[in-house]
């Protein structure tokens, strides 16, 4: 048996449902994983202005 | 020196260290210049569209072979150059390492700009795969894989040598952006070379039509999207000096992007001969796109709160708020026309073309720029030369869009009511597909207004540059920061523990562990978790796919009627190849009552699956030609290649004299039927005689056109493999039940 025809056996609608259920997951975890935390994702959003170092400043507009 | 830093994990030794911004400037530089070569490319192309002569009858600048050369200037040169730009700036700074090898960065961009001219040799040569946005041909195609490691190799390494635990949102986008477009990259370029200069898609018909758009449309995916995203999360924040809105919206918008984008590509292929099935998954994973995508633009617009009095005063700012509200504007549109109705009228129409310059000269270009102003006083260490000129490039690239878009917008819309008009006695309004082109030309002659505004604009921001870069000290003073060495984490690490004793069962437990989400957590501080994680949401996306569109045999029902070209026709397809007909013709005829009676049958995905690559096309300057086999005489496309104004006095299509005069490549008929045969066509006796067949083959068109009052000794000359092509097209199925 080759794997077209498993595939071709298999109902397509699997196809839509089960990477909709796949999102719906990740969706609900990555957006629980962000419920709280509210000060330490505020500190890693402030990253890009805590990155100047020293560097040379003349002349910038 | 030694300082106690307190933070777990981290060492307490303090090291110095500096940045490597000679290879910014390069990029930068590179942005400004190849910008202003695309835009004239492009500008060029839309005073052809008025007036054709403007090809001054060379092969090298028709229509077809220049718009593959502005597509992939404006996209790998342009927007190219300007990703890395803002890639090597922004993650040597949020990683706190200098990049892993300065000569890894600097093959990066050489190769890079080599690449490019040898895209601009080549194309214009019609020396195309004419996959669109991947019409590069096989050696240049390994040159960009290698490029590609190269920079994935300095990138990861300046990852893995960081003094920053946590990896800000920006550096997720750069590496699914790098993942992603080298997955994407190898399967849609799998070809089997038959010369330097020539190849045939592993895939053929419906599957390679799938392949490219799950390409095409990831490519502005991961290439003109999330990089660009990556740029606003970084350079946004420091033009405002202010924080990003919400940074959990941040991380909700990548993943949610990565994960939805992927499965979108199918809906360039509604009523196509592609399945239902996917078809309509592509659409509703496009609906879904709407979330995420306002939510970023909601985001970078909000990070701007509290600094809207300074967006009057600052170029940069202007820019960036312009560009991100066009980010918005466009993936707005972008769902809306996944929508099969929508759709049904907005494809192969300029609808499309005002929707994809929306977001590349809004989006791409105006972030870009944005960017590049912010940029230059820094990188070039002096004053912008000019903020006036700056101000007036803004003004100028808004008008200039605005007056392309709308123009534009109205000539998709015009075009695409006028193809399914029926008047009172049920027949088509126009039939004659010339009538809708005379009516767009005063919206054609409004583009090349607004594209002019937009080039000026783009010298504009060359001159600034060059200006400022000639201002620069005698030696850059090189730009340093210092931080602890990152040591192994030591702080907290969430552990599934699983009592011996628990009222609770291991399931339950299990639960509770990832409800609480923490293994986020550790993605966010272990690139190696995260980097897996955007991979298998990328590839398991496209496996849902492509494996029922690639194994499903019902999907492709063969018509035995349909046999492979003979060895002439594929050389003549060879030929409308190269020349890049697809540009301007589509060869798909969908199921719609209005395109039927226009141009007969409604495509079947059987028809194609000796077509290696497809010939589809997402647009239609000329009407299709699928049906267009036995339609006219063979004299009729003689005359029509060698002046198309002859055969339709109104019609916007360069000539193609030089069909007339050059040579068949008739030694080369064994070495492409051998390939295709390699390929699985059933090729039969032309594997052994390919040549002696196309010859006369040939001899016997060449004589019909001369019995028909036409030139004669045509039979060495490329338009009679053409002819031969062009009269096979779509008439196997017409031999069917005969």
């Amino acid at each position: 048996m080759k794997l077209s025809d498993i595939v071709s056996a298999m109902h397509l609608t699997i196809f839509a449902e089960v990477p909709l259920l796949i999102f719906m997951g990740i969706f609900i975890g990555v957006a629980a994983h962000l419920l709280g935390k509210r000060e330490h994702f505020s500190q890693i959003g402030a990253l890009p202005l805590r990155d100047e170092g020293t560097r040379p400043h003349r002349g910038r507009s | 020196m030694r300082l106690a830093m307190g933070a777990p994990g981290m060492s307490t030794e303090v090291e110095k260290f500096s940045y490597d911004d000679a290879v910014v400037r390069k990029f930068a530089f590179a942005t400004a210049i190849w910008g202003v070569v695309a835009t004239l490319v492009g500008l060029w192309l839309a005073v052809m569209l008025v007036m054709p002569q403007m090809s001054f009858g060379l092969p090298q600048l028709t229509f077809g072979r220049l718009r593959p050369l502005h597509t992939n200037a404006a996209i790998f040169a342009f927007a190219g150059n300007a990703i890395f730009a803002a890639i090597y700036y922004s993650s040597q700074r949020l990683l706190k390492a200098r990049m892993f090898s300065d000569a890894l960065s600097n093959f990066h961009f050489w190769g890079w700009q080599l690449i490019i001219v040898a895209a601009a040799l080549t194309l214009p040569f019609g020396i195309t795969q004419s996959k669109e946005y991947a019409e590069l041909e096989w050696p240049i195609d390994i040159a960009i894989a290698v490029v590609w490691v190269a920079f994935a190799v300095n990138f990861f390494g300046t990852i893995a040598r960081r003094r920053e635990r946590h990896i800000y949102v920006a550096v997720w986008f750069y590496m699914a952006t790098i993942i992603t477009v080298a997955i994407l990259h190898v399967v849609n370029n799998l070809a089997l070379p038959v010369s330097a200069t020539k190849s045939y898609s592993l895939y053929a018909g419906v599957q390679d039509a799938f392949i490219q758009w799950w390409y095409g449309h990831n490519a502005v995916a991961f290439f003109l999207t999330t990089p660009f995203l990556g740029l606003m999360y970084y350079f946004l924040p420091k033009a405002a000096n202010r924080p990003v809105f919400s940074y959990r919206l941040s991380i909700l918008h990548f993943w949610s992007l990565v994960f939805i984008y992927i499965w979108a590509g199918p809906h360039h292929l509604h009523y196509t001969a592609l399945p239902e099935w996917a078809s309509t998954l592509g659409m509703l994973f496009s609906l879904m796109l709407w979330m995420p995508s306002w939510g970023g633009m909601i985001n970078g617009l909000l990070t701007l709160r509290g600094a809207w009095g300074r967006v009057a005063e600052d170029p940069v700012l202007k820019f960036f708020v312009v560009g991100v509200t066009f980010y918005g504007m466009a993936t707005f549109e972008g769902p809306l026309l996944s929508i099969k109705s929508v759709n049904a009228l907005s494809h192969y129409t300029d609808w499309t073309i005002a929707h994809v310059h929306s977001g590349a000269l809004g989006w791409n270009g105006f972030m870009t720029f944005g960017m590049l102003y912010w940029l230059a006083p820094r990188i070039f260490q002096t004053k912008l030369w000019s903020k006036k000129l700056a101000e007036a490039h803004f003004w100028f690239g808004t008008f200039g869009i605005l007056l392309y878009i709308v123009a534009i917008y109205a000539a998709g819309v015009t075009q695409g009511l006028m193809w399914r008009a029926f008047d009172a006695t049920g027949r088509l309004a126009y039939p004659d597909f010339v009538e809708t082109v005379v009516r767009l030309i005063p919206m054609y002659w409004v583009r090349v207004l607004g594209g002019s505004l937009f080039v000026s604009g783009m010298v504009m921001c060359l001159v600034n540059i060059v200006m400022t870069w000639r201002a620069r000290p005698a030696a850059y003073e090189e730009s340093t920061d210092e931080a602890p060495a990152l040591g192994p984490y030591v702080g907290f690490t969430p552990r599934l523990v699983i009592p011996r004793h628990s009222q609770m069962t291991d399931t339950g437990h299990r639960l509770v562990y990832f409800a609480k989400a923490q293994w986020h957590r550790v993605w966010e501080r272990n690139p190696l978790k995260l980097g897996l994680w955007a991979t298998a949401a990328v590839l398991i996306a496209s496996a849902f796919e492509m494996v029922p569109t690639l194994l499903i045999r019902s999907n492709v029902p063969t018509i035995a009627s349909v046999k492979p070209y003979t060895p002439l026709e594929l050389m003549g397809r060879d030929i409308y190849v190269g020349e890049g007909c697809y540009n301007c013709h589509s060869q798909m005829i969908r199921p719609i009552r209005a395109e039927t009676e226009r141009y007969g049958e409604y495509s079947k995905p059987g028809e194609f699956i000796y077509d290696r690559p497809f010939q589809w096309g997402s647009r239609r300057i000329g009407p299709d030609l699928h049906r267009i086999g036995g339609k006219y005489p063979d004299l009729w496309h003689v005359r029509h290649m060698q002046d198309p104004r002859s055969t339709t006095p109104q019609s916007i299509m360069p000539a193609y004299a030089w069909l007339e005069t050059s040579e068949i490549d008739f030694p080369s008929a064994q070495k492409r039927v051998d390939a295709m045969a390699m390929l699985g066509v059933p090729y039969g006796d032309a594997v052994l005689h390919a040549e002696p067949m196309a010859r006369r083959q040939s001899q016997e068109i060449a004589q019909r056109i001369v019995s028909q009052g036409g030139p004669k000794h045509l039979e060495t000359k490329q338009i009679t493999a053409l002819v031969a092509y062009l009269q096979r097209l779509g008439t196997d199925i017409k031999q069917q039940g005969h």
